[in-house]
């Protein structure tokens, strides 16, 4: 059941994902929602390298893509500048001291990221993360780190990094705690405490 | 009900029961002959306890008469209603004498389990469906915290809230994320009512729950059988057969389980309607719940609902028999550790740090 190897049955497992989500009211991860087609494996190549990892195989759940990104301002006619001639200089890069575009992004075709490999695909990042944190990745693949998205006892799919890190400034940004789920009105009166109450 | 005090102590045998509800009737559309069944208290009542006697007869007979009388002394009474409310204590009256789940057979579980989901239905007028979902073969769960990507965000807490059907009314949480000072290793150091932004500077997250040891006090000191380990290793509770001693609470070293202190309150448009008959069925006033793994999520396959809304990934569930399961990593490839080890307890449920 882990073996997986044919696309199609890829896509055939992770169908009844997209229907079988939890409430809305915590359905905390936007590619929970995905479709299946939103989805795509990759990795089971790097299981050989010698991080620490099993060969399993997994399932990364496929948000970062040329087809949505890109497309948002280049539509293929016009000269692809934003409105405001920004480009991409509006791009504030948080991460690394000194790191620049063409660390990652192949120069002339930035929808590609760049690996010592070759050029991989937006949605294989995990490649080009890999280089530096090597720790990590492995700790994705195997099963530390990031996201499981699926049911414990289901095929395994994981969130990208990208998911949950914005590659130009990957730290989490703090935010205030979620707040108690509402209190019943009706009960709003003085409210009696579990200890003190016999 | 004003008038069912001094009905008490008048109840000296059955024809009396039902002489006394036809002249305490009071004129208003209720039909409170169906109110207060407590055929304990009448000695007649008691006979229905008698095994040679069938108490689904027996009650249908009382009902029934009951209600002839009730009908007698008020034209108006409304058959429709009257109806539901005879199937619902008879429903009770079922439930009452129900025995402790672990020991019904298959049949006795969905018999009552039928009840619940039609009780819901006549009492809330809300459906829901109850699982009797059984452990699966060569599943132990497990789950590991990582006290290094926790950031205090508590979507945990609200999802936990939310699933299992918690009382709101005394903000009943399952859930405690304490915030510690770097260089204290203890939940007793900790913060757990923090309302700040997080993290804060200088300190880390750490989670409690119910660890479901693998050798749990908490079911050793249950006098009456009403809490056990189950065999894929979640400790559930019958919440029927609790007698709400409170024994489980004090032997827990983990402060893990929760009384009910008053009748549960859930918004009706919060009521979680996926349920498990030892999980997030909403429990009663004087009873004990606590976390289940999600026993109706993690028996379907899920992860528990915290594990799910966690948005920093630093909830690890899975099979502890399944030697490529992501809790088998993280107990391979990373340094744990358990809280109070040192008690036996051997909870399931491991800290690690990246
Ligand atoms: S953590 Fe407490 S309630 Fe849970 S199994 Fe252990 S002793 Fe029992
Ligand atoms: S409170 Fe309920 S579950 Fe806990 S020891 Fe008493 S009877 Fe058993």
């Amino acid at each position: 059941m882990r073996r997986a190897t044919l696309p199609l049955l890829f896509a055939l497992l992770l169908a009844p994902l997209a229907c079988q989500r939890a409430p809305e009211s915590y359905d905390y991860a936007p590619a929970l929602t995905a479709s299946a087609a939103e989805r795509q494996m990759t990795i089971e190549r790097w299981s050989a390298e010698p991080v620490a990892i099993q060969s399993t195989t997994v399932l990364v759940a496929r948000e970062l893509d040329e087809a949505e990104t890109c497309a948002r301002c280049h539509d293929g006619k016009g000269t692809g500048r934003k409105p405001d001639g920004a480009g991409h200089d509006d791009i504030a890069i948080e991460h690394a001291a000194g790191m620049e575009c063409s660390d990652c992004h192949e120069r002339n075709r930035p929808q590609l990221l760049t690996t010592l490999d070759g050029n991989v695909p937006l949605h294989d990042q995990a490649a080009r993360c890999r280089e530096c944190h090597r720790n990590q990745v492995g700790d994705w693949l195997g099963g530390s780190h990031g996201k499981r998205l699926s049911g414990w006892a289901e095929t395994r799919v994981v969130a990208n990094c990208a998911h949950c890190h914005n590659p130009h400034s990957p730290s989490l940004k703090p935010r205030m705690p979620v707040a108690t789920p509402v209190i019943v009105p009706e009960r709003l009166g003085p409210m009696e405490s579990n200890h003190v109450e016999h | 009900m004003s008038s069912t005090e001094p009905r008490r102590g008048r109840r000296l045998d059955f024809g009396g029961f039902l002489r006394m509800i036809a002249s305490d009737r009071s004129p208003g559309p209720a039909a409170p002959a169906a109110d207060d069944p407590a055929p304990e208290q009448t000695p007649k009542g008691s006979t229905l306890l008698d095994k040679s006697l069938d108490r689904r007869d027996a009650m249908k007979a009382l009902l029934t008469g009951a209600a002839a009388f009730g009908a007698a002394a008020t034209a108006q009474a409304s058959i429709g209603k009257s109806d539901a409310e005879k199937e619902r204590r008879q429903l009770e009256w079922e439930e009452y004498f129900k025995g402790n789940y672990r020991l019904m057979t298959e049949q006795e579980r969905r018999e009552t389990i039928a009840r619940l989901e039609r009780l819901a239905e006549l009492k809330r007028g809300q459906r829901v469906s109850i699982a009797g979902t059984p452990a699966r073969e060569g599943v132990l769960y497990g789950y590991a915290f990582n006290i290094s990507r926790c950031r205090g965000y508590r979507d945990c807490i609200r999802a936990c809230v939310l699933e299992n059907n918690q009382d709101r009314a005394s903000t009943m949480q399952y859930i405690r994320i304490f915030e510690i000072k770097n260089g204290h290793m203890s939940p007793e150091n900790g913060n757990a009512d923090y309302f700040h932004e997080v993290p804060q500077e200088g300190h880390f997250y750490l989670g409690t729950q119910c660890f479901q040891c693998e050798n749990p006090p908490c079911v050793k000191v249950c006098p009456v059988g009403a809490t056990w380990k189950e065999p894929d290793g979640i400790t559930v509770i019958d919440y029927d057969w609790c007698i709400g001693c409170r024994y489980c609470e004090a032997a827990c070293p983990y402060w893990a389980r929760r009384f009910n202190w008053h009748e549960p309150k859930i918004p009706r448009n919060e009521l979680n309607p996926k349920q498990h008959y030892l999980g997030n069925r909403p429990r009663k006033k004087g009873v004990m719940e606590k976390c289940t793994f999600c026993i109706q999520r993690s028996r379907e396959g899920q992860l528990p609902a915290c594990a799910e809304a966690c948005p920093t990934g630093a909830r690890i569930f899975g099979n502890l028999l399944d030697p490529n399961s992501e809790i088998r990593y993280v107990l391979e490839n990373k340094k744990v550790f358990r809280l109070k080890e040192d008690l036996g307890t051997e909870p399931k449920f491991w800290y690690f740090m990246d």
